[in-house]
């Protein structure tokens, strides 16, 4: 939950969190569910096993959420244009 | 593309069906997916590129490491690597040759938690791993040592202590204190709410962690009730001080680091992350342990940003109907969505709760608390009705005994001023009429100087005399003397000295005599002549009226001239243009004083005349001393002031400098003094009639008033931050004062309880008088300065006198606070201090008794004791009311007379003073119904 070396300062000056909340939020518009998975796994530090347990469904589904959100965000984000 | 949820879903399943496939079977999988729908195809090709493969296990390691690890250690989004390094030494394991492992406690964000056992020292500890990321990178773990060597520094028994920061197998460790016990989110998930006693301790306790990390710049950044622990005792202490960093280092990205649920609206919006950040996730932390559950609950990083920003939290009162409302009202102030209307620190809200002592918890950190601290110290509801009402009574018992006193004792010496000011200028003028001097009169002035020394000094005629050497010269009645002057045009004060420092009032010797037809007189309170000097018109009698002017001076004077004998003229055998003669006779009123009468006589028109106390000085000087030993007390003084000055402008400089000073309250406190000086100029001067002399005399006063202001500001930079240093509880109401919140239940407190104490003191001074007389001895008059007689010119000027009198009272006090502090420091006992102070301040102020053998136990121990004793346990505001009132009680004449002349007068000291005292009482109510509980 703290200090997550995923939001790491030194490497990303230039990403603006306020982009990425942006992004969380039309995440949100989306998918809720998967939009709630990252928050308990980014932002609390849950596993997968947490996070399907907190929210109730298989973990099998979290990891498919969690999957896909990486991918979109880091697309909508626009990194890994490089 | 992903514009609808239905095309975003349509496009995850096809991305996480690609994921499956090994990569060259992707496109493939795509062509028969997306065969006609080109923007589905685009989507998961865009999706595809920015898919990171997951980590994979490696069974011989206890982590997961990141595939790509090495080049990018810190990738966002992808929190794998460090959100499941869950498995990690086996108990039993020893790590470092040092640490065996006992049982794992937890894994978060930032690693895993084992419990293990310090095999050199023999102590259980807590080692938290961190990520693999982290280990790896420099940058990082340049951080980790910085915030190791910062959260070091917080040794508080409510923060967890960080010990050391160790390396095994490739990972680091921060080695800390093991608590054996419970977080406060599972305690409160398991029992819900916390019985109030227990809530507060906790409260407190967590008030008191954090505010020992904000006083080393520390900041949490991520409190929350999972990072707050209370061992089996209930002691609490707070953990995961990994996300603090020094206060205004912070990078952008690193402020949204935190968890949603606690992040103040500030943090989440990726601005600046200041002490009050904490406060509030704070105030949440409270919110939950007083009532039981968070005060937002969302669903979405989104939706907590919306809350945090936008939503109050429903009141405490709504979750929980008893709360206690002074809780409710620190939680919903920690709340506010602006930081600056937070409390400005933990030790404020703990002082918000109740019970609260923010001043000792200050002191005890070894810190200085600052004026807003100062201000907010102590609990903020006042005192009930039934104190509110028992301090009204005591005031207003004292008042009536007072006013009961006053009907045989007095201090303003009124047997010899039976007569009004405006009678006795009245007469003034008639009996220059009689003397000749009946030209026109354009303007008078008039009014009370304390002793004829100084008027005999200040005149024209007998100044040089006067001012000279031991001899003091005197006027036969000793008593306070009525001037009184007329001129034929408008008299202007022009002095420097009197324009600066003596209220620019019309004087006995300023502006001089210059003009024919311009008299200055001396009078006795019943009226009598003691002393005439004026220029004459030019010669209108002829000389042979001498004889008949000699007799009606002095039957003005109350002697009879039968009785007199010529004798050598010495005093004014100089005085130029005039027949000096002199006579030698007794006072018919008081047969055993022999008196000396001087006069100056030109053409039957008196240019002067005295009637003196022989030259011998047989007169008791104990209240006053001779001049001279005044004329030292003053140099004296002057001396002290100048040292305090010396002593003070470096120390202010440094205070200053160091941003140790109030300086808004100093500020505040100087424009204060000047705009009390101000007014009291505006109304006590002798205003001219033409522009330019006008605008001298305003320029002088605010030059005055500037450079007053200046000296109590500079001694406040300089001084005052020791008396908060060492004597906070002093300053508490004064604070709030001078910031401005006056409608405040302590200010009233303070307000009332000075006037019972002003009120004390004033009838201290006539139970003095009587018990001087009970033991059979002769009470002295008391005049306390020239401001008792001031007074009694009323109107304006006793206006002016209620304003001075404020000003001086709080010099005064300061001084007296000032001293007690310095006491305190130095002998750090009180009944020791109180001694002290007692010995030092008694022989100032015991001169004003009624006699010396009775008044050192009247006004010396009893009063100067309760003086201190009162500043000691009230403080700068309630002494400086107290002495506001004593003065404003014993300056004004004081009586039950409805048909004395002072009647008005005595009436206006009385109802301020009375008007101050409800005014309190009103205040300490804070605003709640006045006469209900």
């Amino acid at each position: 939950m703290t200090l997550d070396p995923a939001l790491a300062p030194g490497e990303e000056p230039d990403l603006d969190v306020l982009s990425v909340h942006e992004a969380l939020e039309r995440l949100a518009g989306l998918d809720d569910r998967q939009a709630r998975v990252v928050e308990l796994r980014f932002f609390a530090g849950m596993s997968i096993e947490e996070v399907a347990h907190v929210l109730g469904v298989s973990k099998r589904t979290v990891e498919g959420d969690w999957t896909h959100a990486k991918a979109w965000l880091r697309a909508e984000l626009g990194r890994g244009d490089e | 593309m992903s514009a609808t949820p239905e095309r975003y879903a349509q496009a995850k399943q096809v991305f996480l069906a690609a994921c499956e496939l090994p990569t060259e079977q992707r496109a493939g999988y795509l062509d028969r997916v997306c065969a006609d729908d080109d923007e589905l195809r685009v989507e998961v090709e865009r999706l595809l590129a920015h898919h990171v493969p997951e980590t994979i296990r490696q069974p011989d390691l206890p982590f997961r490491i990141p595939v790509s690890d090495s080049q990018t250690p810190a990738t966002p989004p992808d929190a794998s690597s460090t959100t499941e390094a869950g498995h990690g030494f086996v108990p039993g394991t020893v790590v470092a040759d040092r640490y065996r492992i006992v049982s794992q406690l937890g894994a978060g964000g930032m690693g895993v938690v084992y419990r293990a056992d310090d095999l050199k020292l023999g102590l259980p500890v807590a080692l938290k791993f961190l990520p693999r990321a982290v280990s790896g990178d420099s940058i990082w773990l340049d951080r980790l040592y910085q915030e190791v060597r910062i959260a070091r520094e917080v040794t508080h028994p409510n923060v967890c202590r960080v010990y050391d920061i160790g390396e095994a197998e490739g990972l680091h460790f921060i080695s800390m204190e093991y608590v054996d016990g419970e977080n406060l989110s599972s305690l409160l998930k398991r029992i819900g709410r916390l019985g109030h006693d227990k809530a507060v301790d906790v409260a407190r306790q967590i008030c008191a962690g954090v505010a020992a990390a904000h006083v080393r710049g520390v900041l949490h950044r991520d409190l929350k009730p999972a990072n707050i622990m209370l061992d089996a005792r209930g002691h609490v202490r707070i953990t995961d001080f990994g996300l603090a960093g020094l206060a205004g280092t912070f990078k952008k990205l690193e402020i949204a680091s935190g968890t949603p649920a606690y992040m103040a609206p500030e943090q989440l919006a990726g601005r600046a992350v200041t002490e009050r950040s904490d406060i509030y996730a704070l105030g949440l932390v409270l919110y939950e342990v007083f009532c039981g559950q968070p005060a937002f609950r969302a669903e979405s990083i989104a939706e907590y940003r919306r809350v945090h920003e936008q939503v109050s939290p429903p009141s405490p009162s709504e979750v929980f109907e008893h709360i206690d409302p002074d809780i409710e009202r620190a939680i919903l102030r920690c709340l506010e969505k602006d930081p600056a209307d937070r409390p400005a620190s933990a030790l404020a809200v703990a002082a918000s709760l109740p019970g609260g002592d923010t001043l000792a918890a200050a002191l005890a950190l070894g810190q200085t608390p600052s004026p807003q601290m100062v201000a907010i110290a102590a609990s903020e509801s006042g005192i009930s009705l039934w104190h509110g009402l028992a301090y009204l009574g005591v005031f207003l018992a004292l008042m009536c005994s007072l006013l009961v006193a006053s009907r045989t004792t007095e201090v303003v010496p009124l047997e010899h001023l039976s007569k009004s000011p405006e009678v006795l200028a009245d007469k003034a003028s008639a009996a220059l009429a009689r003397l000749g001097y009946a030209g026109e009169t354009a303007d008078r002035a008039y009014g009370y100087v304390r002793d004829s020394g100084s008027l005999l000094s200040k005149s024209g005629a007998l100044g040089e005399r006067a001012n000279d050497t031991d001899a003091d010269l005197a006027f036969h009645r000793d008593t306070p003397v009525f001037w009184y002057r007329q001129s034929p045009s408008r008299m202007v004060p022009k002095e420097a000295g009197n324009l600066a420092f003596g209220n620019a009032r019309v004087t006995p010797g300023d502006p001089p005599l210059t003009e024919p037809g311009m008299a200055v007189m001396a009078l006795d309170g019943q009226g009598r002549l003691l002393y005439l000097e004026a220029l004459p018109e030019q010669d209108q009698r002829a000389e042979d009226e001498d004889a008949l002017t000699e007799s009606v001076l002095f039957e003005l004077a109350g002697l009879r001239f039968d009785t007199f004998t010529p004798t050598r003229a010495e005093l004014a055998s100089s005085y130029p243009g005039g027949r000096p003669s002199a006579w030698i006779g007794t006072d018919p009123a008081d047969p055993c004083t022999p008196v000396r009468v001087e006069a100056v006589l030109r053409g039957g028109t008196p240019i002067l005349f005295a009637a003196l106390d022989t030259l011998e000085d047989n007169r008791s000087t104990w209240h006053y001393g001779t001049r001279a030993r005044q004329m030292w007390v003053s140099r004296i003084k002057a001396c002290f002031v100048i040292l305090l000055l010396l002593v003070s402008a470096p120390i202010a400089r440094i205070n200053f400098h160091r941003d140790r000073s109030d300086r808004k309250g100093a500020l505040r406190l100087a424009v204060f003094v000047v705009a009390m000086r101000m007014i009291q100029w505006a109304l006590g001067a002798r205003h001219a009639a033409d522009f330019d002399a006008e605008l001298l005399m305003l320029s002088m006063a605010a030059l005055r008033a500037l450079g007053e202001a200046v000296l109590v500001w500079l001694f406040y930079i300089a001084l005052e931050p020791y008396v908060r240093r060492f004597w906070p509880r002093a300053l508490v109401s004064w604070v709030r004062v001078l910031a401005g919140r006056i409608r405040d239940p302590l200010v009233g407190r303070d307000i009332m309880v000075g006037t019972v104490l002003g009120a004390f003191w004033a009838l201290l001074v006539r139970l003095d008088i009587l018990a001087v007389r009970a033991v059979g001895l002769e009470p002295r008059a008391q005049i306390r300065g020239l401001e008792v007689l001031t007074s009694l010119l009323g109107g304006r000027q006793a206006a002016a006198l209620a304003i001075d009198t404020v000003c001086s009272a709080v010099y005064e006090s300061l001084f007296w606070v000032l001293l007690i502090t310095l006491l305190q420091a130095v002998w750090k006992r009180s009944w020791l201090t109180l001694a002290v102070a007692l010995l030092l301040m008694a022989p100032l102020y015991m001169p004003r008794g009624a006699h010396p053998a009775v008044s050192w136990m009247t006004v010396g121990v009893v009063g100067m004791g309760l003086a201190v004793w009162a500043a000691m346990r009230l403080g700068l505001l309630a002494i400086v009311v107290g002495v506001s009132v004593f003065w404003l009680l014993v300056r004004f004449p004081i009586t039950l007379d409805a048909g004395a002349w002072f009647f008005d007068l005595s009436l206006f000291a009385v109802s301020l003073t009375v008007a101050a005292a409800v005014c309190g009482f009103v205040l300490s109510r804070g605003g709640r119904p006045r006469l209900a509980q």
